[in-house]
């Protein structure tokens, strides 16, 4: 490995966010940008190792001595695509004599038998109520997230303005068209 | 058992596919599935639509069932493990912003339930239902104000009269407390908790198939010195419907229920009973809308009426009727007058309101 790889010390983001791990990979969700990744064991091996203080050298160590797969190239790409999920501090630039693969590149140096070590990140559609965020729902085919329910919004006896239950989708029952003395989810 | 609830029929339908997917599957190690990829395929849909998508990726995970559409089970086992990692941390925040206003909470359904299954992600929970003595209600309003979770959904029950016929006391007096990462969280006692979700179940006419999941998990986990009385209760007819419930969780879901007191009531269920459930699993559940909204459309309130019409179980639930072999057509008339009776106040409110403003 080049000497400038070894200076480099990526660092894992820490802030606004939420993992989740499981049996065979790393669920991370971005609670700034309401997104979710699904990390595998690579991707999150290298990830957890991202601590500041580790090389990209001693970070490909770690992974060849766990998981056996040789490939420097592993770690870069797993970095970048670390990088591309803002799953780290800043950008990881690449030395610039280091070659850029893609996956299947990257498949064809480490070979077939290895596709378990290819780091993959995927992404996961997060409905936005797990954000919390308030989100239009006048009726339930707008509830994404199976066991998330839009109740509707109704007025209640208050009269126009007065909207009972917010239970829509986590969003709020609002005053929707007070001329009409209908409510609304906002 | 769920071959005998399917037999009747030659053709497997589409709740019985449901119930077939999800049998054994809030178990840590599930039994092997035995279903096609095209099976499995018709009925994803409504196990996503009724919140039994991560349940049914841990039955077929260990599998070689594969294809784009089973995918989307796997997507919503990951996003409800998400969704369980963020809503634990604001469980968490919430219980810790009312204990420190000597609020002490009583966490109901949700996480409380969800802890009875090996992962968090097999099943989604959204809102945090919380139980306060009523005097603790106004520094609960005050705790959360201002918080992040003026904007997240906490409903705060002052009564226990949605859950049970028990009263908030008595649930308090016999909940218990467990630790949850840096709180203490009190939830409800095992058998409390039984009693509720078989009721619940039932009172919204069994269409959820993840709700008996949960009671056939909170049946096979429940520990040694379980008291059946206290979870059965001193109600006799209420008694029966828990003990309807968990024999459901048995014939459609292949709990294990021989040593408990439900065996029997398992075996000789009422016959319309199953075919009710499994067909409301077999149909995308549709909420029912207010009929209030229907005042200046009587039209529209007319095409909505139809979707009022109660199901055999939970009328015979909103009556306070038995489960025996009775026809259930009566339990629904009288369920539906009781209803109108009961809207038809603020039905007429609404239109003199809306007269008043046109």
């Amino acid at each position: 490995m080049k000497q400038a790889e070894k200076n480099i010390k990526p660092r894992a983001r820490e802030e606004g966010i939420v993992v989740k791990e499981l049996a065979d990979e790393v669920l991370v969700y971005d609670t700034n940008q309401y997104k979710a990744h699904c990390l595998s064991q690579t991707a999150a091996l290298v990830w957890k190792n991202c601590n500041g203080r580790r090389t990209v050298a001693e970070i490909a160590e770690i992974l060849r001595k766990q998981t056996g797969t040789q490939a420097d190239q592993v770690v870069w790409y797993a970095l970048d695509q670390l990088g591309r999920a803002d799953l780290l501090q800043g950008r990881v630039k690449r030395p610039a004599n280091t070659q850029v693969y893609s996956r299947r590149q990257l498949l064809g140096r480490i070979g077939v038998a290895a596709l378990l070590s290819v780091p993959l990140i995927v992404s996961i559609p997060v409905p936005a109520s797990a954000s919390a965020a308030t989100v239009p729902c006048v009726n339930e085919n707008q509830c994404s997230q199976p066991g998330n329910n839009c109740f509707g919004c109704f007025p209640s006896s208050g009269g126009p303005g007065d909207c009972n239950t917010n239970r829509c989708c986590n969003g709020n029952c609002r005053d929707f068209n007070a001329a009409h003395n209908a409510c609304g989810c906002t | 058992m769920i071959t005998s609830a399917v037999a009747t029929s030659s053709v497997k339908s589409s709740g019985a596919w449901v119930a077939t997917v999800l049998k054994g599957s809030w178990r840590s190690c599930p039994p092997d599935i035995d279903v096609s990829a095209d099976e499995l395929k018709q009925i994803i849909p409504l196990l996503l639509s009724s919140g039994a998508g991560g349940l049914a990726w841990w039955r077929v995970r260990q599998s070689d069932l594969r294809s784009p559409e089973i995918f989307k089970l796997q997507q919503a086992y990951r996003q409800h493990s998400i969704y369980s990692a963020i809503h634990e941390q604001r469980i968490q925040r919430v219980i810790g912003l009312l204990h420190s206003a000597g609020v002490v909470p009583l966490l109901v359904k949700g996480w409380a339930v969800a802890r009875l299954y090996p992962e968090a992600g097999m099943r989604p929970y959204g809102d945090i239902d919380l139980c306060l003595h009523p005097h603790h209600h106004r520094a609960a309003l005050a705790a959360l104000k201002g918080t992040e979770f003026d904007n997240i959904t906490v409903d705060l029950h002052v009564s226990s009269k949605k859950l049970d016929d028990c009263s908030l006391e008595e649930l308090f007096e016999r909940s218990n407390t467990v630790k949850f990462g840096d709180v203490e969280v009190r939830v409800l006692g095992l058998e409390d908790q039984l009693r509720i979700l078989s009721v619940h179940f039932l009172r919204h006419g069994a269409w959820r198939p993840l709700w008996l999941c949960d009671i056939a998990a909170a049946v096979e986990s429940r520990p040694l010195g379980f008291d059946w009385d206290r979870c059965l209760g001193r109600n006799c007819r209420r008694a029966g419907w828990v003990a309807c419930a968990i024999g459901l969780a048995h014939q459609l879901l292949g709990a294990k229920i021989d040593d408990t007191p439900a065996a029997e009531r398992g075996k000789h269920l009422p016959t319309w009973l199953v075919p009710t459930v499994l067909r409301e699993w077999g149909k995308q559940y549709r909420h029912r809308i207010h009929m209030e909204l229907f005042v200046r459309q009587p039209l529209n309130g007319l095409k909505e009426l139809p979707h009022h019409w109660p199901n055999a179980i939970e009328a015979t639930i909103n009556v306070r009727g038995p489960f025996n072999a009775l026809p259930r057509l009566p339990f629904q008339i009288g369920d539906s007058f009781l209803r109108a009776a009961r809207f038809l106040p603020q039905i007429l409110s609404a239109s003199r309101k809306s007269q008043q403003l046109f």
